[in-house]
């Protein structure tokens, strides 16, 4: 894809990546995450239209589960051969070495037919309890599953029932909606949806992030991770509608969560599907397991951590199994986003790491997490290398200073963007 | 330690100070050819080029029956030297005693543990003169893991002694006496990050440890056509190349290209190319295939792909020599070690079940653009972080990290 970006193998001013982080840049073109990705959603795409026969079916599911895999080993294990060979690879006598084996073969049948049909029913036996027993397994795995559902539930509203308890005297009367109880608290995030409402974002955002056409562009990179979603395509936070309309043109239904009024009334004029509603609160509301995608660009940096937490955990809960999630942010680890876009926007709270989200999606349950790098620093604002000289003696100090260079350019200038990209 | 902290490492691997090291490892011959064999083999060049004093002690035993074949004693291998003891006998029974209850899981005593580890191969002889010479040596790396010459080195010298585990996820990496090495070695030098992460799953205080890998050569040599007309094979082909062991995956591999090649057709061949009891099946398009060694590089060179679908792996050299060759490479999604190398070097696909296998099989068939870009990722990944430089100074720089050779 076009804005993905990898990091040098040289690049030692950055902390070491985590362990099995791409090193290498050449062949930008593959990325073997993202085809991975796309295999394993076509693989879904033919399971879910019927196009493998029974037994494919239970080999990826077997795949997808240790337990099944052991299941399938043990399975063939248990498929005892009662004629041992009797061929010779002997070059001279093996006529005779071969009648000899099957004489023995023949002589000793009646004592290993006594012998292997007990290893058969033990055989028989392991084989159908250790299936009992996984399937017992899975029924706990699923009850699980619905319990931490419900948990994170009822996590996401504590905040609310704490601001309807009438503990504090002088706290205002809380008879509007949820969205707006949680806005009206103190919280940082609280403060962050309030400047939110007194701006005028939609004139902010055609100043400062770009037209509509910019950020189709940009976002079109992660199009292709949503064309075989499992359900509908949610983005939360979805401003001018620039994702939906690309959702649209291939095919892909979604529809959008914003807070702002005049974004909502912005997209509606589109003819795009958008809802005015706080995105935690409406992540807590659609039923388990309904989504078929969740894309959240340009936003969490808006939340408190409370609510970053919260947002990966009722993630994971609304989408369905194979259910993709892309949450793009500002890349800390480029110094220019700490002289432009991080204090450009009133409503930013505080930039947040990649290591940071990778730990939280993997956290909430999330597979396959990793981070796209992307928006980075044209040419023309990045610093520019000595050219060389052809005074031999200088010429080591040039190589030396255009490694430094390097090395501070990757580090003022990297990417200014980046995406979780994750899988239920 | 990674490669980024090795490559800012402020010394260099000639200016390190000279260590004395004293490898122990089972067998050691240019005919025995297993990972840690080579590994052993390759270190010991390496390091006694780099300036350091490298001795390996070793048995004289050439094949697993650790039968002693050659002749005990002193033999010079160019920079470095060979010491030679005779291998105990091996005690079958005891090893057919134990080693089932090992395999089922079932914790043994320290004492019956080490009677299994006594049944072969281990050296009486070897550890005897280690008592008596190992203040010769700075450090004895013993490697593999799970042998008894490992640890009964480690058992005569624990204060200069360091583990160069070779760690798979197998029920011989949770026995005590591995535990004990792990946890009391000096140090533990790993092959990869995952390696270490079983490490750790298995001992959560590990002693101090790096992660420092093995060196390749860069250049590959072989001539793809020239091996083609040698062994007959004349159409594309996707080769797997180890052990032909239900320890190594390769049945589920044959079920795998099986099943591609009744749905899917096409003329695609898998060689086999190893010893072992797997046979594949009679009138297909997998055979076996017996080469040369110095036919390796042509072969991983003309090969369409290679096939890895051992889970238990602590490195993988056939890998690395297939990226060198410029062969993209398939593994098995719970191989931890081989899919870490396939994101980090974007590489290589991962399978997680027959579809996805098809799938990929099916894409690098057809796309050769995409396996060259995987293939030269693959060998820019090699040369970055396998070269011999790099390999070096991450294992001097754990060493003297560790204060190993300052007097």
């Amino acid at each position: 894809m076009a804005e993905e970006h990898q990091l040098p193998v040289d690049q030692e001013t950055r902390p070491p990546d985590p362990p099995g982080s791409p090193i290498v840049s050449i062949g930008a073109d593959v990325d073997v995450r993202a085809l991975v990705g796309q295999i394993q959603s076509e693989v879904a795409r033919k399971v879910e239209a019927g196009l493998y026969p029974p037994e494919l079916l239970m080999d990826i599911e077997a795949g997808n589960d240790p337990l099944g895999a052991a299941l399938l080993a043990l399975r063939d294990a248990a498929q005892f051969s009662r004629a041992a060979p009797t061929a010779s690879g002997r070059a001279r006598f093996s006529g005779v070495v071969s009648a000899l084996k099957r004489v023995i073969a023949k002589a000793l049948g009646w004592h290993t037919r006594w012998i292997l049909d007990q290893v058969h029913t033990f055989g028989s036996n392991v084989v159908a309890t250790s299936s009992a027993t996984a399937e017992l397994l899975r029924e706990h795995d699923r009850a699980l599953n619905r319990l931490r559902g419900q948990m994170t539930r009822l996590q996401s509203q504590v905040p609310v029932l704490d601001g309807a308890a009438p503990s504090a005297p002088d706290r205002p009367d809380t008879s509007a909606g949820s969205g707006e109880n949680r806005s009206a608290t103190l919280t940082g995030g609280g403060r962050s949806r309030q400047v939110e409402r007194e701006l005028d974002y939609l004139t902010f955002e055609n100043r400062f992030r770009g037209s509509l056409e910019e950020i189709s562009g940009r976002q079109s990179a992660y199009l292709e991770l949503f064309r075989i979603a499992p359900g509908k395509v949610v983005d939360l936070g979805c401003g001018r509608g620039e994702f939906l309309g690309l959702l649209k043109t291939i095919g892909v239904p979604g529809y959008g969560v914003d807070m702002s009024e005049v974004m909502v009334a912005s997209c509606r004029q589109r003819g795009l599907d958008v809802r005015r509603e706080d995105l935690l609160d409406h992540l807590a509301s659609v039923p388990e397991g309904s989504l078929g995608g969740i894309f959240c660009a340009q936003v969490l940096e808006h939340l408190d951590p409370a609510d970053v937490i919260r947002f990966f955990d009722l993630a994971w809960v609304a989408l369905a199994d194979g259910g993709v999630l892309v949450v793009e942010t500002l890349n800390p680890r480029s110094l220019a986003t700490f002289t432009n876009a991080l204090y450009v926007d009133l409503g930013h709270l505080r930039p947040l790491h990649p290591y940071t989200l990778t730990f939280l999606a993997e956290g909430a349950g999330f597979v396959d997490v990793h981070v796209r790098y992307s928006s980075p620093v044209p040419p023309e604002g990045r610093l520019k290398k000595l050219p060389a000289t052809e005074d031999a003696a200088l010429q080591p100090l040039v190589t030396l200073l255009n490694e430094n260079l390097h090395q501070i350019d990757e580090l003022l200038y990297g990417p200014q963007d980046f995406a979780v990209v994750a899988r239920r | 330690l990674t490669g980024h902290q090795a490559r800012s490492a402020p010394t260099r691997a000639s200016q390190a100070s000279p260590l004395r090291i004293g490898l122990v490892t089972p067998r050691f011959h240019p005919e025995v050819l297993g990972g840690a064999e080579l590994l052993a083999r390759w270190f010991a060049e390496r390091l006694s080029l780099a300036g350091h004093q490298v001795e390996v002690l070793t048995t004289c035993a050439l094949e697993m029956t650790w039968e002693n074949v050659l002749r005990p004693g002193t033999e010079r291998y160019g920079s470095y030297l060979v010491r030679r003891y005779r291998a105990d006998r091996p005690d079958p029974k005891a090893r057919g005693e134990l080693e089932p209850l090992i395999r089922l899981g079932q914790r043994l005593s320290v004492q019956d543990e080490e009677r299994w580890l006594r049944s072969g191969p281990a050296s009486a002889a070897m550890e005897r003169d280690l008592v008596r010479r190992g203040g010769e040596f700075d450090a004895v790396v013993g490697l593999p893991y799970l042998l008894g010459t490992t640890y009964f080195a480690f058992r005569a010298v624990p204060e200069r002694f360091f583990l160069l585990p070779c760690l798979h996820n197998e029920p011989f990496a949770y026995m005590s006496t591995t535990a004990r090495m792990l946890a009391q070695s000096q140090g533990l030098i790993f092959n990869t990050e995952p390696e270490r992460d079983l490490a750790r799953r298995i001992v959560p205080q590990l002693a101090p440890s790096a992660v420092v890998g093995l060196g390749f050569e860069p250049q590959v040599t072989g001539d793809p056509e020239a091996f083609r007309a040698k062994y007959g094979v004349r159409g594309p082909f996707a080769v797997y190349v180890g052990r032909l062991e239900h320890d190594k995956n390769v049945p589920l591999l044959i079920r795998y290209f099986t099943r591609y090649q009744e749905r899917c057709g096409g003329n695609l061949e898998l060689l086999l190319v190893g010893g072992g009891d797997v046979q594949p099946p009679p009138g297909g398009r997998i055979r076996k295939l017996a080469i040369d060694w110095a036919d390796r590089d042509a072969m991983l060179a003309a090969a369409s792909m290679l096939f890895q679908p051992s889970l238990n792996e602590s490195f993988s050299i056939v890998m690395m020599q297939a990226w060198l060759c410029g062969a993209p490479v398939l593994v098995h999604a719970r191989g931890d070690v081989l899919t870490y190398h396939c994101r980090r070097s974007n590489g290589g696909l991962w399978f997680a079940n027959y579809p996805e296998f098809e799938e990929m099989v099916g894409r690098l068939e057809r796309d050769e653009g995409l396996r060259r870009a995987l293939g030269a990722n693959g060998r820019e990944y090699v040369r970055c972080e396998y070269g011999w430089p790099q390999v070096l100074e991450r294992f001097e720089g754990a060493f003297s990290g560790w204060g190993v050779g300052r007097g």
